[in-house]
């Protein structure tokens, strides 16, 4: 079993006693800075750009077609109807229970014989990502072996809540990078190889970060092979009638978990759909087998919570239990949720249109068959980059944009840059798919033959590159497999997945051999850490984390060991040489480059993958 | 967690189902990506159950996997509530909550609350998320209050201040900064201690023992045996304190207990974690409720102080606080913050936005900043007159002779009686005064005209009752 920390706290461990009992001042010398948060750094980049045709397409927070926040109409008047309410701690408990009550009937169905039964435990909880922690804290208490599987990807913090709470994290697969889509049998396969009865947190609608949603069929699918194997659905549901406009489709996939008889358990939060993303308002549910079980594990819900944090904070609470009680603002709160899911709709359409009217050869369906606030463009680092520098565009790296941000009157500047940045790369890879010469380089023919491998193999991999912090920039010059190109003066590098394993290929200038190349390029080892900023930690104490792994299917992944020292010039570790000229590899924006110019947190929708444990199977 | 009744079920499937099964299969056939669940399928028994449609699978399975999950204790103070609403006895006292009462023991907006909430309706702020560290502006105004605006902890921006949710939540932010970055270091609580703490530290996975606080021989401090215990504990403890109004004895140290405190903290490398949950109520003053903080702080140490806003502004419910970390430069500071921050992002994201935003109007304007003070020095006053009341009711009512002047010496809301289990029972069952087993009592939930019948009930359980 093998666990990757981020190489700063690492570091910190091995240190924190010594400066701790030498002296009394001090003590807190050897706390590290924390990795940023990508999200506020795209926010802080763009609050200083000066440019008027700025789009900000990182936050996680709706926008009305101006660009400006927005307050719903219902809210308001909740709030004037609370106004000078003598709330006190006694009565927040009556109007959280009410809360929790309303919140599963939207979730489950306000005619679902659970509601009624008495077999739902139900908590208020501080937004999604407090009802998150509260069911991972219960499952350490209750399951401390069990893992939970996550998308690949997910949203971030998903890693942190679980990693924190010590729970053993995996994923299965998800997306699909070329389709931009569901990988509907690779997902099939990994809930089927799962062992028994396993915890597996689905996004029930509108998936962070990628907008791409099973269909009801494919759903019914996914909740028959639960049964099968007795495994733990746990929904996240950040984005209920954000996606659809309608309250009971985005609710779909729990409706069928029901049907088919699942113990569930759901977060809500109502940050989006209610737009009180700072009131911290949400619910955690737990579906349980009789109501006697359902007592028992609010109570325990309730023990964590109060050791936490003590209660939830009211002023939320009361806001949504006052929207939610009176029938005509509840009506109100459907209509303008609607509003703001047709808008970003219509901001879809809008979108892919125009990228077809300039001509774009590349397929932009994507754009309107995800979901929800964001659309997962596809675009690689590079060419977020340069709409970045060129066209004073932000939003994180990954390529996620937060179609809140798009609005009427930026739309078509939007479309023409994303056509700019993309037509250039189309250029790029065909230059490289003909082995031509540019820049004096030529594409390594040698691995021609080797990357002639299935498409779904490649994408098996895929993410266990974007985890490594190599999200791939571009396809393979030899076929569908992924690379990770690395342009230096003269030499491009990239790796190739090919079966089981890695294969490292690099580019020549014209008229020297490979070997030569090779030769004059093996210097002092590079620090691995910047390309990698992942340990390998042998939690299975066998003693053997150091040293490459060669990927295998399903079992581990190419990762080195460093010591905790990162300038550690013992050597290459054990195994280590036979990738050479992998120290060689110029610092690329792709790789493990630290966010230094990355921000901190205000859209906190989404976290730096640079923070995050992760955890393979054996 | 056995699926013998699944099986069971699959079982007795009837012949026509399995004819379903087959057609079932046939159409999964077409769909390429599921030919690999075809595979499997055949071979495993609960494809039948599949053929029945999911109803059948409805009844048939619910392996619940939380069939261990046993009832968590329920809170005792929660438990004390609740018996008092159920006693339907006109003379109850309901002494257990620790939350303010007026006199006539109603609970109590603040004025100066509902003037900064009307502020905030009339602005019509957006909702939007705050950052993980909580609000600038409430950081600001709160590291102040504690330390003092030109205290040199904040002049040289040593403090690390991150917004928490009300005393526990910043208190959890700590414990978890604890465990993360000085693992197997104890914390060091007081005997007795407010029941949670406990909670927190268990829940953050970071040991704990305590140290001798409480004599019941005289109802006061042990100072002896806290210094005795402090000093025996492995060097680099954390030593949580309560700095002001101790939880639930009332009993502080006096200002050169606290020095002597510090002597033995600094010598011993411990770390002081402060929990300050009553500043400004316990006597009504904000910079008095505060020295002890300040002091340690003086001698340039590096401690962690939790704050919470429940009682001095009444924000209970909005769970308002912050947690504080003095640093010894400005730069650790900024490290140790986003390290906090790092820890709150999987807690809760960020923190909840009004309570922030009362407090930050409240403390930031001069006006609403002086009523907020005349506020809280009317709460503390009467629960000192209460205090006072009940002293004086105990001494002319005990012909016994016992010292009662105890209850004189202890601050803040609550008050120790030294009355043990039986004789607090004895409270609840012959009186119907409901409070804690450990025979605390909220005077908050006194009113000047029950302390004659509270002295009658205090005196009759310590003399009839062993």
């Amino acid at each position: 079993m093998w666990r990757f920390t981020g190489l700063g706290r690492r570091l910190t461990s091995s240190t924190r006693f010594m400066s701790s009992s030498t002296k009394a001042l001090g003590w807190l010398e050897h706390v590290s800075p924390a990795h940023k948060d990508p999200i506020t750094g795209v926010t802080e980049a763009f609050l200083a750009d000066t440019n008027p045709h700025k789009i900000n397409l990182g936050v996680g927070a709706y926008r009305d077609d101006e660009g400006k926040p927005v307050v719903l109409q219902c809210v308001r008047n909740a709030e004037a109807k609370i106004a000078g309410c003598e709330f006190m701690e006694s009565k927040a408990t009556t109007v959280s229970s009410k809360l929790v009550e309303e919140s599963v009937k939207l979730a489950y169905g306000k005619d679902a014989h659970v509601v009624k039964e008495g077999t739902l435990a139900g908590l208020q909880a501080l937004s999604g990502t407090g009802a998150c922690r509260l069911f991972a804290e219960f499952q350490r208490r209750f399951h401390p072996e069990s893992p939970i599987y996550f998308p690949d990807p997910t949203w971030s913090n998903h890693h942190n809540i679980w990693r924190d709470a010590q729970v053993p994290v995996r994923t299965f697969k998800y997306y699909h990078p070329i389709s931009k889509g569901l990988n509907f049998a690779a997902l099939m396969d990994d809930i089927k190889n799962a062992p028994d009865g396993s915890f597996f947190l689905l996004h029930p609608c509108a998936h962070n970060p990628t907008g791409v949603d099973p269909t009801a069929e494919q759903w019914r699918e996914i909740s028959y092979q639960f049964k099968v194997k007795n495994h733990f659905p746990f929904f996240d549901m950040a984005y209920q009638g954000f996606a659809s406009g309608d309250l009971d489709m985005d609710a779909q996939a729990i409706r069928i978990f029901l049907e088919d008889g699942h113990l569930i358990g759901c977060a809500q939060s109502f940050a989006k759909n209610m737009g009180l993303y700072g009131h911290r308002v949400g619910c955690l549910s737990v579906l349980c087998a009789d109501a006697k079980q359902a007592v028992a594990v609010k109570s325990q819900l309730q023990q964590i919570a109060s050791a936490m944090y003590g209660s939830p904070p009211v002023h939320g609470v009361l806001l949504v239990s006052t929207i939610l009680n009176d029938p005509e603002s509840k009506a109100l709160w459907v209509k303008e949720l609607k509003d703001m899911a047709s808008r970003i709709q219509r901001k879809r359409a809008t979108l892919r249109e125009s990228l077809e009217k300039l001509g774009s050869p590349l397929n932009w369906e994507h754009i309107t068959n995800q979901v929800g606030m964001f659309c997962f463009s596809g675009l690689t680092v590079e060419q977020v980059d340069r709409l970045v520098r060129e066209f004073h565009i932000y939003l994180t790296r990954d390529g996620r944009m937060s179609m809140a941000g798009v609005t009427t009157s930026n739309v078509s500047y939007l479309a023409n840059a994303i056509h700019e940045v993309t037509r250039y790369d189309q250029e790029a890879s065909n230059v490289y798919a003909q082995g031509a010469t540019r820049d004096k380089v030529q594409v390594a023919s040698s691995l021609a033959d080797e990357c002639n491998i299935p498409g779904s193999d490649a994408l098996e991999y895929y993410s266990i590159l974007s985890f490594l912090g190599l999200a791939p920039s571009r396809l393979c010059p030899c076929g569908p497999a992924f690379s990770w190109a690395c342009p230096s003066k003269d030499f491009l590098t990239g790796r190739v997945l090919h079966g089981p394993r890695f294969y490292t290929w690099r580019t020549r200038p014209v008229g020297k051999s490979f070997e030569e190349q090779t030769q004059e390029k093996a210097g002092p080892q590079a620090r691995v850490a910047q390309h990698f900023p992942y340990n390998l930690i042998d939690e299975d104490d066998e003693g053997d984390d150091k040293g490459i792994r060669t990927i295998e299917k399903g079992k581990d992944v190419a990762v080195y060991q460093v010591s905790d020292e990162s300038d550690d010039d013992s050597g290459p570790p054990p195994g280590f040489e036979r990738y050479r000229d992998f120290d060689n590899l110029p610092m690329d924006a792709d790789a493990g480059q630290d966010n230094n110019n990355e921000m901190d947190s205000v859209d906190s929708d989404y976290d730096d993958y640079e923070d995050r444990n992760f955890r393979m199977d054996d | 967690m056995s699926s013998t009744s699944t099986m069971l079920s699959v079982a007795s499937a009837s012949p026509s189902a399995s004819l379903l099964v087959h057609e079932n299969l046939k159409e999964r056939l077409k769909l390429g990506s599921s030919s690999l669940s075809f595979n499997k399928n055949t071979t495993n028994p609960f494809i039948n159950t599949k053929s029945f449609g999911r109803i059948s699978m409805v009844a048939a399975v619910k392996v619940s996997r939380f069939e261990e999950v046993s009832m968590a204790p329920p809170d005792p103070i929660l438990g004390v509530s609740e018996a008092f609403k159920a006693d339907t006895d006109g003379k109850k006292l309901n002494l257990g909550v620790g939350a303010y009462r007026t006199e006539e023991l109603q609970p109590y907006v603040l004025n100066v609350v509902k003037k900064a909430e009307n502020l905030l309706l009339e602005r019509g702020e957006n909702k939007e998320y705050l950052p993980i560290e909580g609000l600038a502006a409430f950081n600001k105004v709160t590291a102040e209050l504690l330390f003092g605006a030109d205290n040199p902890v904040i002049k040289q921006q040593r403090v690390a201040t991150v917004q928490g949710l009300s005393g526990t939540g910043s208190l959890r932010l700590a414990a978890a900064l604890i465990e993360r970055y000085f693992p197997g270091a104890k914390v060091l609580i007081s005997s007795p201690t407010w029941g949670n703490h406990k909670n927190i530290f268990n829940d953050a996975r970071v040991p704990w023992s305590e140290y001798r606080y409480y004599d019941p021989k005289t109802v006061g401090l042990d100072f002896e045996g806290m210094i005795a215990d402090i000093k025996a504990a492995p060097e680099g403890s954390f030593v949580l304190l309560h700095g002001c109004a101790h939880n639930p004895t009332g009993i502080d140290p006096t200002p050169e207990q606290w020095e002597k405190i510090a002597d033995v903290i600094q010598e011993k490398n411990h770390i002081p974690f402060f929990d300050v949950a009553y500043q400004g109520f316990a006597s009504g003053s904000l910079d008095a409720d505060a020295s002890s903080v300040r002091l340690f702080a003086a001698r340039g140490m590096e401690l962690l102080v939790a704050q919470s806003y429940s009682k001095n502004l009444g924000l209970y419910a909005e769970r308002i606080g912050a947690i504080n970390v003095v640093c010894t430069s400005a730069d650790a500071a900024a490290r140790v913050k986003s390290q906090l921050k790092r820890l709150a992002r999987p807690m809760y994201s960020n923190p909840p936005i009004h309570g922030a935003k009362i407090v930050a109007n409240i403390v930031g304007d001069p006006t609403l900043f002086n009523e907020w003070k005349a506020e809280m020095e009317m709460m503390a006053g009467r629960i000192k007159n209460v205090r006072q009341k009940l002293y004086d009711s105990l001494s002319a009512k005990d012909k016994s002779g016992k010292d009662w002047s105890f209850i004189l010496k202890q601050i803040g809301m609550f008050s120790f009686t030294g009355l043990n289990k039986a004789q607090s029972d004895n409270m609840t069952n012959k009186w119907h005064v409901y409070m804690t087993k450990d025979g605390r009592i909220s005077l908050a939930g006194l009113s000047l005209a029950k302390c004659e019948y509270l002295a009658d009930a205090i005196i009759d359980s310590f003399h009839n009752v062993s």
